[in-house]
């Protein structure tokens, strides 16, 4: 009997972790982008799914990485240029409580207006498999994974944006995508 | 309970006669105050709490760090106190040492009566003694009192005791014994912690550890061991997600003029050659050469890029159409100039500031050997030649970082370091137990008197003991 | 990588099943029967403990070795995984799996512990830690939890004993940190004269000082051997056996504060109620030093 007892226990167990099971499934291009919910700058809850119908340019950074603060000025020039074709740039940050604080000055001594969420429990830490800051999911309309992009980016070189454009059905102008620091990178 | 259960008291020989009374007492004292366990106790507990600190402040970091963090004021006393280098301070050495002569007065305490406990064995003990232990009990068996020794005797040696017997007019002593090897441990345990503290300062004021940047291809001077290194290949292996899965040096040591060997080396597999050791310890970007320059050649009457042609260091390329020869004579990963001895150097090792020198043939009639900047394309400008040169980019060349160190006394310290391992689990594995039984006639039969003790692990011994009362009983044709 | 996962995370909720029962358990108990002297092997389980906890006390354990065997089962799979993908295949290659084997370990040592000497009340206790252990490194950030290929200077035999050895001390002092709490429950109970069934269940307070001297004595030659190896692989790979960097120092410190304790124990007075404190407190050091040292503070010895 007591076999019997610990035999179901065991399928129960097994049941359970079966269920959660997907949570382990790499997150790849073609997957729907995991949904959740979070608070920007002002306090005010949004989700993800509040943008389903347009193309999410989802980011991950924190205030104390330093590739990321290199990247942000082109993603404003990304929020600029085509929020009005349907983008949506969403910075979620992860800085731990501990530096949350130095978010607003961070955003606010670049310039940067696009949308700001705060994910200082790391609720997408899993679902999105981190690995590390800054990481880029592009999702399209219908919630679906299109580009996942490991490390910082020039946002405003035109072969970064094949993926966006065509998500966005347009065709980026030259003058859209101007170069911002005058130098040649190492190549 | 644990430890002090010893029963047969130590003997005390004789000291020198009476002149020297006085010192005989305080020497008695001093041995007891270093022998001692609270001693003991403190110090473990004092070197820990010291220890801690080496690892909560920044150990041997510039001045410039620490006032920075924590204030002028602040440093100052760290300074006084040792806090910037604690584990080569002369108080925390002292310490070390304290423990040494703590174990030492120990084990000259200890040791001989553990010694001779180990080779007296004492089988006579009064009834009253065995009545009197810890485990203790009273079993009456319908036997004879021979066939009950035989019994008791074989059952002890089968459990790898060592059984002493002796027969007196009407009783039977037996004396059972095991496991005084467990004994020996403590003290081999403290004999090893001065054994490695010594070994460990022997590396220290014997020893050296030095780093050394080295170049494929360089062939290196070992002053303290009188021979050559020659660095023949250096590579990064990477695995499949692009990380660094290993780096390794392939090395020859050149002695009186022969190679003598060639091994490759990698991280955790270094090389020994005359007690010298070699390990592939890092490596970098080299501040001061580079392997291959990638360099845009612009029409300067369009701007337009004529030509991009990577060139190799120190190798000239003739771009034919052009009219023009290049090579790379020098590099430098942070651009700075030493106007006193109108040097060009490089002030880090940091590439924040690149740049080649490019030596220009241009139609065999200019020459020039400008500086080419990689952050700075239009920063120089040769008056006469048709062209502008631009560094797009570069792959440095790699050096390999070899550690370099010798240690005498290393031997030593893993002796002691076996000797403490083995020590402490002999200690803690292996309890030293002894059982007393008095075989004394009674009206049906015999009465079985067993007394037992350990020095340690009380429940095992309580079951152990249990389990032989039970057996005890079974022995006799009819229980009591 | 999805397959040790699962497995792990199968072993953190049989753990949480068997914690559960092993609480049950004491609270079944009837206090009336007499509580088996410590040491006294027993079969007849009924009269000990009553129909309703020895039932209970013989599916905790069976789910505690159901939980062992797939925890078992994980890091076999993860081991392999990593095989797959690099040199070596060490199943505590990263701060994750350190987690789930220590908890592998305590497991285990609870699993003998109980053949033993059949006291199933110290069940809540340890396999309490162990089941936190698991909780622990189920929470981490999900960097931490991938079987991603090791950095040169840790791709080598020497993970293989240097590592588990040093492990395997920290789930002995982890064992003998339960059962220090166990020994302030029950102490704490004694002196309000309490008579509630759920402290009826536990041992004699000798019995669990004596068990957790014990797990001391278990873990502390297992701590020096760790310690050693990892000097003499250091050497190895630095050049240098002994750097005093925060790790190497901070285990040293575990180690001279375990020292102190073995030594205490040989002092009148420190057995008991001083004894169980230390050990707790002792425990909590390893934790630092497992942790604290790798997030908190820096250095070469910074593996998470």
């Amino acid at each position: 009997m007591i076999v019997l007892v610990g035999a179901a226990i065991l399928a129960v167990v097994f049941g359970i972790v079966w269920m959660q099971s997907a949570q382990y499934e790499l997150l790849t291009v073609g997957k729907p982008a995991p949904d959740f919910a979070l608070t920007d700058l002002n306090d005010k809850p949004q989700r993800l799914s509040d943008f389903r119908g347009k193309v999410v340019f989802l980011n991950f950074w924190a205030t104390w990485c330093k590739p990321c603060r290199e990247e942000m000025p082109s993603m404003e020039v990304l929020h600029k240029n085509f929020e009005k074709d349907g983008l949506v740039v969403l910075a979620v940050s992860i800085d731990r409580v501990t530096t949350t604080k130095d978010i607003p000055p961070f955003i606010k001594g670049m310039n940067l207006t696009f949308p700001v969420l705060i994910d200082s429990w790391g609720k997408t830490d899993k679902p999105y498999k981190r690995m590390g800051v800054p990481e880029t999911f592009i999702i399209d309309q219908q919630g679906v994974i299109r580009e996942i992009v490991i490390g910082p980016r020039d946002w405003t070189r035109l072969d970064s944006l094949q993926v966006l454009t065509t998500l966005l059905n347009v065709t980026p102008k030259a003058a859209d995508a101007q170069s911002l620091d005058g130098g040649a990178r190492k190549g | 309970m644990n430890g002090q259960s010893d029963a047969i008291p130590e003997q005390q020989s004789p000291r020198s006669p009476a002149p020297r009374l006085g010192w005989e007492e305080f020497s008695r004292e001093l041995v007891e105050f270093f022998a001692s366990i609270k001693l003991a106790m403190f110090l473990f507990l004092f070197i820990a709490i010291t220890a801690t600190i080496g690892t909560v402040i920044q150990q041997n970091e510039r001045p410039e760090s620490y006032i920075q963090e924590y204030g002028e004021n602040t440093y100052r006393w760290f300074l006084r106190l040792g806090f910037i280098d604690v584990y080569h301070t002369w108080w925390f050495t002292s310490l070390l040492g304290l423990l040494c002569v703590n174990s030492l007065t120990c084990f000259y305490k200890r040791f001989p009566g553990v010694w001779r406990s180990m080779k007296q064995d004492r089988v006579s003990v009064s009834l009253d003694f065995v009545k009197g232990m810890k485990q203790q009990a009273e079993v009456s068996i319908a036997s004879s009192k021979e066939v009950v020794s035989q019994q008791l005797a074989q059952h002890f040696i089968e459990k790898g005791y060592k059984v002493l017997a002796k027969n007196d007019p009407g009783e039977v002593t037996i004396y059972a014994t095991k496991g005084v090897l467990g004994r020996v441990g403590a003290h081999m345990a403290h004999l090893s912690a001065t054994v490695i503290i010594v070994g460990g300062l022997i590396g220290t004021y014997y020893g050296f550890q030095e780093f050394g940047v080295c170049l494929e291809g360089q062939t290196y001077h070992i002053p303290r061991g009188n021979f050559d290194i020659k660095v023949d290949k250096f590579w990064i292996d990477y695995h499949e997600n692009g990380s660094v899965k290993s780096y390794n040096s392939t090395l020859t040591v050149i002695d009186g003029g022969k190679s003598a060997v060639t091994k490759t080396i990698s991280v955790n597999d270094p090389l020994v050659y005359k007690g010298i050791w070699f390990y592939q310890s890092s490596y970098g970007d080299s501040w001061d050469q580079v392997e291959v320059a990638r360099v845009n050649i612009k029409d300067k009457a369009t701007d337009k890029v004529l030509k991009t042609v990577d060139l190799e260091w120190h190798k000239e390329q003739a771009v034919a159409d052009l009219d023009l020869k290049l090579s790379i004579t020098d590099f430098v990963a942070d651009f700075a100039f030493n106007s006193t001895e109108k040097k060009v150097f490089s002030k880090t090792v940091e590439h924040a500031n690149p740049a080649i020198r490019l030596a220009v043939n241009e139609r065999n009639s200019v020459q020039s050997t400008p500086w080419v900047f990689y952050q700075f394309p239009d920063l120089f400008d040769i008056k006469e030649s048709k062209y502008q040169f631009e560094l797009v980019a570069y792959k440095p060349k790699k050096f390999t970082g070899l550690q370099i160190a010798k240690n005498p006394g290393i031997n030593i310290v893993w002796t002691g370091s076996t000797m403490i391992v083995v020590g402490i689990t002999l200690s803690s594995f292996i309890f030293h137990r002894r059982i007393w039984m008095k075989i004394v006639p009674a009206p049906e039969g015999v009465t079985v008197y067993v007394g037992g003790t350990t020095h340690k692990s009380q429940i095992d011994f309580q079951r152990e003991f249990r389990k032989l009362t039970d057996k005890l009983r079974t022995f006799s044709a009819s229980p009591v | 990588m999805v397959r040790s996962l699962f497995l792990f995370d199968m072993t953190f909720w049989l753990y949480l099943a068997a914690l559960t029962l092993y609480i049950a358990y004491l609270f079944a108990r009837r206090p009336a029967m007499a509580l088996a002297p410590a040491g006294h092997s027993t079969d007849n389980f009924d009269e000990r403990d009553g129909a309703w906890a020895t039932q209970l006390g013989q599916i905790a354990t069976l789910i505690t070795v159901f939980g062992w065997i797939v925890n078992t089962g994980a890091l076999f799979t993860r081991a392999f995984e990593r095989m797959q993908t690099s040199g070596t295949f060490a199943p505590w290659s990263n701060q994750f799996e350190a987690m789930a084997y220590v908890s592998w370990a305590i497991i285990l040592g609870y699993v003998l512990l109980e053949l033993r000497y059949k006291i199933k009340a110290i069940g809540a206790f340890v396999v309490g830690i162990g089941f936190i252990a698991m909780g622990a490194a189920s929470l981490l950030p999900y960097r931490y939890q991938t079987a991603e290929p090791l950095v040169p200077a840790l791709n080598s035999y020497w993970i293989y004993i240097h590592v588990s050895i040093t492990l395997t001390s920290y789930a002995a002092f982890a064992m003998a940190g339960g059962l220090g709490v166990m020994y302030l429950f029950k102490e704490r109970a004694e002196r309000r004269g309490s008579t509630s069934r759920f402290y009826a269940a536990f041992p004699d307070l000798e019995t669990i000082d004596e068990l957790g001297y014990k797990a001391i004595t278990v873990g502390f030659p297992l701590l020096a051997f760790g310690i050693i190896l990892g000097a003499m692989w250091a050497n190895y790979a630095w050049g240098g056996y002994w750097s005093w960097d925060p790790k190497e120092t901070w285990s040293l410190i575990v180690w001279l504060i375990y020292g102190a304790y073995i030594h205490a124990r040989m002092t009148r007075g420190w057995e008991g109620h001083r004894a169980a404190v230390y050990a707790i407190f002792g425990f909590l050091m390893v934790v630092f030093c497992f942790w604290g040292v790798n997030f908190l503070l820096s250095g070469l010895h910074a593996y998470a």
